[in-house]
Order: C-alpha cells, then sequence, then structure tokens
C-alpha cells in the first residue's frame, strides 16, 4: 500500500480550467508511483483561500500546492518572469528554457529559498487580451482607459501607453466588465476566458495579448515531504511534470482554438494591435524590464537567464525561417544593462 | 491520535455544542474546538492552516470591508433620529386603520432594512419606539413583539445586507446577482407579515385597535404629508446612492457601502445633534459590532479549515447525498439542517460551516447556486427568532417594558416562523421569485 | 488580582478607542478611491490593498475591546439560570478549554506567520509595494489583547468564586 499521503491543493477553484493541468499531473502520479504515493488532491478554495498555499507549502501544513508562481512575486519579483513575461517569451521559449537553457535550474533556485521543490508542468501559450464594451484598437486606444490587468511589470507597460492599471481579482472581471467598472480586461486564455463567461458580456476583444506572452504553472513541494520520497518516485514525479508540460501546452492551444471560434460566433469583434503598434509595445517593455530587474538581484538574474537565451537561441531559430519556432524578436532588453545588475 | 473523519465530525460538534451551552464566545469555541481537532486529527502540523484560513478569509478580504462599511451606515442613520420620527408621520397616517401600528411596524421595517440591515439595531430601534404605543393601545401583546421581531429581521435580508455580503464572499454567486436575488423574496415576506397582521386584525379586531380619533385629529392633514415628505425622504435618499450606485454599476458593493456611510453622515448632520462626541461614540459602536460579526468568522474560518483537511465535510456531504429522495430529499435535508443550526448558531457561523459542505452538493446536483443561496439566506431569517437562541427574541427583551417576559416572545414568534416556512415552499415552487430579478437586472449570473 | 483586571480593561479601553476612528479613515480612502476614478479618470493604485489591510487591523484590533464590553456573540441564557457559583466555574472552564488552546495557537504560530513575512519583506504586488508584515504582525497584537482581557474575567471569576466560598 501507499506508504506516503499528500495533500494537495491549487491556487485554482474549481470551477476554473487552469486546474486540469493540475489534476492531470495529480492522475499521472497517482497512476505512475501509488504503490509508494498518494496524493490527495482538494480544489483550491477548499482548504484555504488560493493567496495563502504558498505559506501553508512552506510551512508543510500541506505537502503541496498548484500554482501560478506570478502570484508570489511580493515575496520576491523573480516569481513574476517565472510566470510570464509581458512581450518576450511566447510558449516554446519557456519549453526550451526550462528543459534546456537552465529555466528549471532558477525555479529550483527561487523556490528552495522557501523551503520548496518546484516542478514545472504547466505552460499554455499566449493569453487573449484585453475583452471588453469599449473598442481598442490600436495602443492610441489605450488613453484614459481602465483595464483590469495584473503584474507590477505589465502595469507599469500599461501606465505608459496612457492607460490605467486596475487590480481586481479574477472573479470579479466578468462583473467589473458588464457594469462598465472597467473598459476592458484580462484574465486569460481563450479556452478559460470564454469558460469564465466572457462573450456574454464583451463586444470588442484586443488581440494579442502583450501584457502575458505565455505563462508557466507548476507545483509546490513541501521540501521535507520531497525528501521523504525515494529517489525513484521524486523520479517519477518528475517525469510525471515533463508529460504534464507538453500535454498542458497542446490542451490549452486546443482549447484556445475552440474557443476563439466561440467568441466569433458569439458576436464578439477582434481587433488586432498593428506591427508599429506592437514594436512601440516593445520598446516600452523592454525599458520596464530593465527597470523591475535592476530593482532586486534575483529578478535581475533570471531576466538575464532568459534574454541570454533568446540572443542564443536567435541565430539557428533565424536560419530555419520559416520553419522556426519562438518569436522573431531583434528588439530586446539590453543584456549588458542587466548584468550591471546582478 | 489520528481521529477518523466520522469520529473528528462527532468530536468537533460535540465541543461545539458544549462550549456553546457553557456560554462561552462563539469565536474562541470554534477556534478552540479547531485546535483541539486539529491534534485529534491530522496532528500538529496542519495547525498552520488555521492561521492561512484566519488570515486570508477575514483579513485580506476585500468584499468584506463592506460590512463595517455598513455598520457605520446603520449607526448614523439611527443617530440621526430620522428612524423615530419616520415611524410617528406613518403611524398618523394609518391611523385609522385596524393594526395600523403594526402595520407601520412592517412598513418602516423594510425602509430600514433597505437602507441598512443591522438587526440588532432595527429591533431595538423599534423596540424602543414602537412597542410600548401598541401595547398603551390595547394591542396583543405577542402580535406587536413579533410583527417587530420578525420585521426587524428583514434588514439581513433586502439588500444591502452584510449576511448576503458574506454569502457571495463563500460562494460562487457575486454580490450584485445575491442583492437582486434577494429583494423579491425579502419584500414578499414583508408583504405576508402586513397581510397576516391586517387578516389577523380583521378577524380579532381587539387585536390592534385603531389609533384613537382625537390623537389623529391634533395634526392636521397638510402637516401630516410634510411630516411625511420630511422623513421618508432621507431613507429613500440612502435607498437610492447605495443600491442605485451598485445595480448600476457605478460601484462595487464595497465602494456602495462607502457612499451609504457618506449619506447618512449627511442626514446626521442634517437630522442629527452633530456633535464630535456623538461621532465618536457611533464609530465606538461599529466597531463593536464589526468585531463581533468578524470575530465569529476568524473562529468559524478556523473550524471549517480544520474540519475540511480532516475529512469531515466529505463525511457530512456523504451522509446528505444518501438521503432518500434524492435531489429534492437533499435540498429539503440541507435547509432543514440551516433550520435547525439556526436554532443554536447566528448566521455568521451558519454561513461558514454550512456553505464549504453544502455548496459543493448543490453544485453536484446541477441545482442553481442562486436559488439555493437565497434559500438559504430566507431560511436564515428564523436563526434570529427560533429559541432557545434567538437573537431578535434578546435584543427585543433588552428594550421590552416590564411585563414582556421572554417565553411570551418565544410564542410571539410561531406564527412568523410559520410565514417564512410558507415563504420558502413559495419559493421552492415558484424559483422565479428568487431568479427572476438577477436574470432581468443582470442578464445572467 | 482586581487591581490587575482593572488596569487591563484601562488598557483595552484606550485602545479600543484609538482604533475605532480607523473606521473613518477606511471610509475616506474607498471614497477617495470612487472620486479618483471618476473625478481625475485615474483609479488610486493603493486604495485597494491599504483598505483591506485597514479592515483587517481595525476588526482584529477592536476584538479585546469588544470582549472587555461583552459585544462578542455567546449563548448565555443557560448560564445565567445556574448560580454565580456556577457560572464563575463555567466561565473558567470556558476559557481553559477552549480560549487556551485557540489564543495559544494565535500567538505562537501568528508570530511565525508574521516573522516570515518580516524577514523577507514580503510586499504587495501591484503598482505600488506596500510592505505586508505589519497586517501579519495584528494577529499577534490582537491576540496578546484579547489574551490580557481574558485574563481579567478569569481573575473576576476567581474573585467571585472566593467571595462565593468565604461568604
Ligand atoms: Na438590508
Ligand atoms: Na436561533
Amino acid at each position: 500500500q501507499a506508504q506516503e499521503e499528500w495533500t494537495m491543493t491549487s491556487t485554482w477553484p474549481e470551477n476554473l480550467d487552469l486546474i486540469k493541468i493540475d489534476q492531470h499531473w495529480v492522475e499521472l502520479v497517482n497512476k505512475l508511483a501509488g504503490e509508494e504515493l498518494q496524493i490527495n488532491f482538494r480544489a483550491g478554495g477548499t482548504l484555504m483561500p488560493g493567496t495563502e498555499v504558498f505559506d501553508a507549502t512552506e510551512t508543510g501544513s500541506i505537502e503541496a500546492a498548484g500554482d501560478w508562481p506570478g502570484y508570489w512575486a511580493g515575496l520576491n519579483p523573480a516569481f513574476s518572469p517565472l510566470a510570464t513575461t509581458t512581450s518576450l517569451f511566447n510558449g516554446v521559449d519557456y519549453l526550451n528554457w526550462i528543459q534546456q537553457w537552465g529555466g528549471r535550474e532558477l525555479y529550483e533556485e527561487i523556490y528552495g529559498q522557501f523551503n520548496m521543490v518546484y516542478l514545472p508542468y504547466g505552460i499554455t501559450n499566449n493569453e487573449s487580451g484585453f475583452m471588453g464594451r469599449t473598442p481598442i484598437e490600436s495602443i492610441a486606444d489605450l488613453e484614459g482607459k481602465r483595464l483590469r490587468l495584473s503584474g507590477r511589470d505589465q502595469g507599469r507597460v500599461l501606465e505608459e501607453l496612457g492607460g490605467s492599471q486596475v487590480t481586481l481579482a479574477g472573479g470579479e472581471v466578468y462583473q467589473a466588465i458588464e457594469r462598465g467598472v472597467i473598459d476592458a480586461g484580462e484574465f486569460s486564455t481563450p479556452g478559460v476566458d470564454f469558460n469564465a463567461g466572457f462573450a456574454e458580456v464583451a463586444d470588442y476583444w484586443a488581440t494579442p495579448g502583450w501584457h502575458q506572452s505565455a505563462s508557466v504553472f507548476g507545483v509546490m513541494i513541501n521540501k521535507d515531504a520531497w525528501d521523504a520520497l525515494s529517489e525513484e518516485t521524486q523520479e517519477t514525479l518528475r517525469i510525471a511534470a515533463d508529460a504534464t508540460m507538453a500535454w498542458s501546452l497542446a490542451w490549452s492551444e486546443r482549447q484556445s482554438t475552440e474557443a476563439t471560434q466561440k467568441f466569433i460566433d458569439a458576436g464578439v469583434t477582434i481587433n488586432q494591435f498593428s506591427e508599429e503598434d506592437l514594436a512601440r509595445i516593445q520598446e516600452v517593455t523592454n525599458d520596464v524590464i530593465l527597470r523591475g530587474a535592476c530593482e532586486d538581484p534575483d529578478h535581475a538574474k533570471v531576466y538575464q537567464s532568459m534574454i541570454a537565451y533568446l540572443e542564443h537561441y536567435a541565430t539557428w531559430r533565424d536560419v530555419s525561417a520559416p520553419y522556426n519556432m519562438s518569436r522573431v524578436m531583434d528588439n530586446l532588453p539590453s543584456l549588458e544593462e542587466i548584468e550591471v545588475c546582478l | 491520535m489520528n481521529l477518523s473523519p466520522e469520529m473528528l465530525t462527532l468530536v468537533m460538534f460535540g465541543g461545539l455544542m458544549v462550549g456553546l451551552f457553557m456560554g462561552h464566545p462563539l469565536a474562541f469555541v470554534l477556534g478552540g474546538v479547531a485546535v483541539i481537532g486539529a491534534f485529534l486529527g491530522l496532528g500538529e502540523r496542519i495547525l498552520g492552516t488555521l492561521i492561512n484560513n484566519i488570515f486570508g478569509n477575514a483579513m485580506d478580504n476585500y468584499v468584506l470591508v463592506a460590512i463595517p462599511l455598513f455598520i457605520l451606515m446603520a449607526r448614523f442613520l439611527n443617530d440621526s433620529g430620522v428612524t423615530e420620527k419616520m415611524f410617528d408621520a406613518m403611524r398618523l397616517l394609518l391611523a385609522n386603520l385596524r393594526g395600523g401600528l403594526a402595520l407601520t411596524v412592517v412598513i418602516v421595517s423594510v425602509l430600514l432594512a433597505a437602507t441598512t440591515g443591522i438587526v440588532g439595531a432595527s429591533i431595538a430601534v423599534m423596540g424602543m419606539i414602537a412597542l410600548v404605543p401598541m401595547l398603551k393601545y390595547g394591542y396583543n401583546k405577542e402580535l406587536s413583539a413579533g410583527v417587530i421581531m420578525a420585521s426587524g429581521c428583514l434588514g439581513i435580508l433586502i439588500p444591502p445586507s452584510i449576511m448576503l455580503i458574506l454569502m457571495a464572499s463563500y460562494s460562487p454567486v457575486s454580490v450584485g446577482a445575491l442583492f437582486a436575488g434577494a429583494l423579491i423574496p425579502g419584500l414578499l415576506l414583508g408583504v405576508m407579515y402586513a397581510l397576516y397582521v391586517l387578516i389577523i386584525c380583521y378577524l380579532k379586531p381587539h387585536y390592534g385597535p385603531k389609533v384613537p380619533a382625537e390623537e389623529r385629529a391634533e395634526v392636521s392633514t397638510k402637516q401630516l404629508l410634510i411630516m411625511l415628505a420630511k422623513y421618508v425622504v432621507p431613507p429613500m435618499s440612502l435607498i437610492l446612492g447605495v443600491l442605485g450606485a451598485l445595480f448600476t454599476g457605478i460601484a462595487t458593493a464595497t465602494e456602495a457601502s462607502a457612499i451609504g456611510v457618506f449619506i447618512a453622515f449627511i442626514l446626521f448632520l442634517i437630522f442629527g445633534d452633530r456633535k464630535i462626541s456623538t461621532c465618536f461614540w457611533t464609530m465606538i459602536e461599529a466597531g463593536k459590532t464589526t468585531t463581533m460579526v468578524m470575530l465569529v468568522l476568524v473562529g468559524a474560518t478556523a473550524f471549517t479549515g480544520v474540519f475540511s483537511r480532516g475529512g469531515g465535510m466529505t463525511v457530512i456531504s456523504e451522509l446528505v447525498l444518501a438521503m432518500p429522495g434524492g435531489t429534492v430529499g437533499a435540498l429539503i435535508l440541507m435547509l432543514f439542517l440551516v433550520f435547525v443550526l439556526g436554532m443554536f448558531l447566528d448566521w455568521t457561523g451558519i454561513v461558514l460551516l454550512s456553505f464549504p459542505i453544502m455548496l459543493p452538493i448543490v453544485e453536484t446536483m446541477g441545482v442553481d447556486m442562486l436559488w439555493f443561496v437565497v434559500m438559504v439566506a430566507v431560511i436564515l431569517q428564523t436563526s434570529f427568532l427560533t429559541p432557545p437562541f434567538g437573537y431578535a427574541l434578546f435584543y427585543l427583551k433588552g428594550v421590552a417594558p416590564p411585563g414582556v417576559e421572554i417565553v411570551d416572545l418565544y410564542k410571539a414568534v410561531v406564527p412568523f416562523v410559520a410565514l417564512i416556512v410558507l415563504a420558502c415552499t413559495l419559493m421552492a415552487f415558484f424559483p422565479w421569485l428568487i431568479t427572476g430579478l438577477p436574470r432581468m437586472m443582470l442578464g445572467g449570473y | 488580582m482586581n487591581a490587575i483586571a482593572k488596569a487591563i480593561d484601562a488598557i483595552n479601553e484606550a485602545f479600543g478607542r484609538i482604533i475605532a476612528p480607523l473606521i473613518a479613515i477606511i471610509t475616506l480612502i474607498v471614497l477617495y478611491d470612487i472620486a479618483s476614478r471618476f473625478l481625475f479618470g485615474r483609479p488610486s493604485d493603493w486604495a485597494f490593498d491599504v483598505t483591506k489591510m485597514l479592515f483587517g487591523a481595525h476588526f482584529m484590533l477592536m476584538a479585546a475591546y469588544g470582549l472587555r464590553h461583552h459585544a462578542h456573540v455567546e449563548v448565555d441564557v443557560l448560564k445565567r439560570l445556574l448560580s454565580r457559583r456556577k457560572q464563575a466555574v463555567l466561565e473558567v472552564l470556558g476559557y481553559l478549554i477552549f480560549f487556551v488552546p485557540f489564543i495559544w495557537m494565535l500567538i505562537t504560530l501568528g508570530w511565525s506567520f508574521f516573522e516570515r513575512a518580516w524577514s523577507r519583506g514580503e510586499t504587495t504586488y501591484g503598482m505600488v509595494s506596500i510592505p505586508v508584515y505589519p497586517i501579519k504582525g495584528v494577529i499577534v497584537v490582537a491576540a496578546i489583547l484579547i489574551l490580557l482581557q481574558a485574563i481579567a474575567i478569569v481573575l473576576r471569576a476567581i474573585m467571585q468564586l472566593r467571595e462565593e466560598t468565604s461568604a
């Protein structure tokens, strides 16, 4: 029978599709490592509020919790780029970087400061962008608008572009759009957004989601609970995480594909930012990344690794065009300036 | 110790009952049982969850900020003295009607309920200004007390209501949808109370005699109309300000509550004594009420954290689902449990203890969540009224003149509890009474 | 004993009176937030977090004052039927069985909760970084004030018992 029994929860409640990534990993683990470990998974909010799962895993009052690292950026700003980037990485970049360019080690280092082992196991590609009752066709339209947006870097970019950031809990975005409390809001990928009912309240959708070019999800595991496992089981958990990561990328793209069609069918008008606008957003983003990175050495370290990857990968990426992966970016935040802040 | 989930359920609820009957503060009973339950159940290491729950659920919760603000608003409105004058004007208006005074109590209570909703305050106020005149004019003792208590409880059902805010925070339903959903049921109960008063006074005239003609004659019709305009307008402005801001989407519930404080403060400046010391004591009283409500929440969130972690939730939901009669049986059982809990606990504790158990069951059964939450809200009206521990009974006893005994009050609530059960039955058969308005106003929820 | 109880009462009386007006500040901040949204077209970037923190501080720090003035929900119908001596016994027992474990948990775990936020300089993560440790520290301060008030209550119950015994 199972020697270890873990209680695991998540930042996501039962009705948010992101919980499926956590559930996918738990099912795999229970199937593959069930002899030694059984994970008893409880939806977010049932054991404690989602905002508290980090603290509870750190202290060991629960063994593990699925998360999105960005929620912990108040503890260490480095959690922010571990979770998402503004107009930088896409999903494949995260995959490359985590698996081959030293990303994984940085997750382990930063979470390690908090007595935890971290297995990144979910990647979703580009988020939807802003949805609301007011059309946003260009960055000029952002002027004076109130937009729900999470993240500090994201807010700073928006402010530079003339909009104002409104911070609302995820669950309040629907109502805020409906009541006109905000002009538009972002929440997640089209798949998640559609199921959260955004098509019912939004008439316009501004793409692409530059504010969150891709996202990473994973599981925090209390270090003592992890150490109590055999090496084989630890390895199984890692393999399950990698398998879930590949699954999540394809799953969320499939969900987003279907949901995009549903948004169109529901009569939502899609506006895409022009190339010039995106170039301008990149300019601003690069400044904001430099500024934020230099406020904290860990933050700088993560960005240094990410941008070094992008520069390194660029040669082959460009040579293999048009069959390349990753975004083609020629305007990156200055690596030299970030390295000064290390 | 590692108690089984079944044993843990028994021990924790047993401990809760013992502590309650000992007369220990409910917040500490809940918190203490949580700590003991953690040790007996999964062990010391899960204690950390208690702090996580207390901080995350109670202290770090923006939706709940509306609670102290609505409490403060109620206090300012109370201090403005408008309530008393409004009652007087209404009383004279309905003077020629049998049961007119009792009807006045219902109408004024509904108006008060739509402005604030602090049950204790509105029962105490109506108890002070209405009970003595009713008894003086020869009203039936039980009818008088019953109508004051039952109508006073409407404050917690008719929006804005701190109970609905708390319920929204612990369910997937938004504050706006819940406010819209509870409005019709709240008004319906008000109408039922009014009809009951009129019918019983028609059948038994000695239950509610008319106001003597001489007294009515002291005020001319014109004077009366001016009085009415003057003292019914202020609460109306508060209703429009708060509910208007909320339903038009200008403001969130928290913001609407702050607007309400602002308006109530203006009313205090116009009609009240305008003293800084009154303001200070208003804030002290608001602070006492706030900490009373919130500390129960602190204890209850600790309790449910341990209970849920130890598997108690699963035990109870399996019990409910095993109930014969399928969905309907399970629904009746759950609502009955809320009724029974209402005899012993206050609404804060009941919401915190029952929602995490019941809402997942409701979701599994595919029942409309908004409908269920509003049904619970309606039934929780009885938690103030049912002996042995109904707060409305204590509030009224606190201000009642000698000769009104607690036993009289126990008898007084019986017809009104029956009316609440009748209202629930109506809403079970006609769910649109609950879901219609939110669908119309919000398009969906 | 009586002197101690009176001193505790005085402390919590003063503290409660200082904390109570916080609610006015909360109201003003929310109103300012609405005004800045509608009048200046720009929502405040700190009001949300600050409001939430002050709310948490307000009701927690008022708890001891509430206890001093018997504001907390308790079901005393049965207790009132008993003799004063039995009431005092029940009071002491209630505090021993339920209150002691609860307050021990609040103080010890609350302290390490605070300590984790403090040692890392935890902040909020909006546009403005507001330190989080003060609001987490509130749990410990509130718990100590409540503990003091409970000591006053238990001391009074013990004095009551002694009186009844000697009488
Ligand atoms: Na109300
Ligand atoms: Na009751």
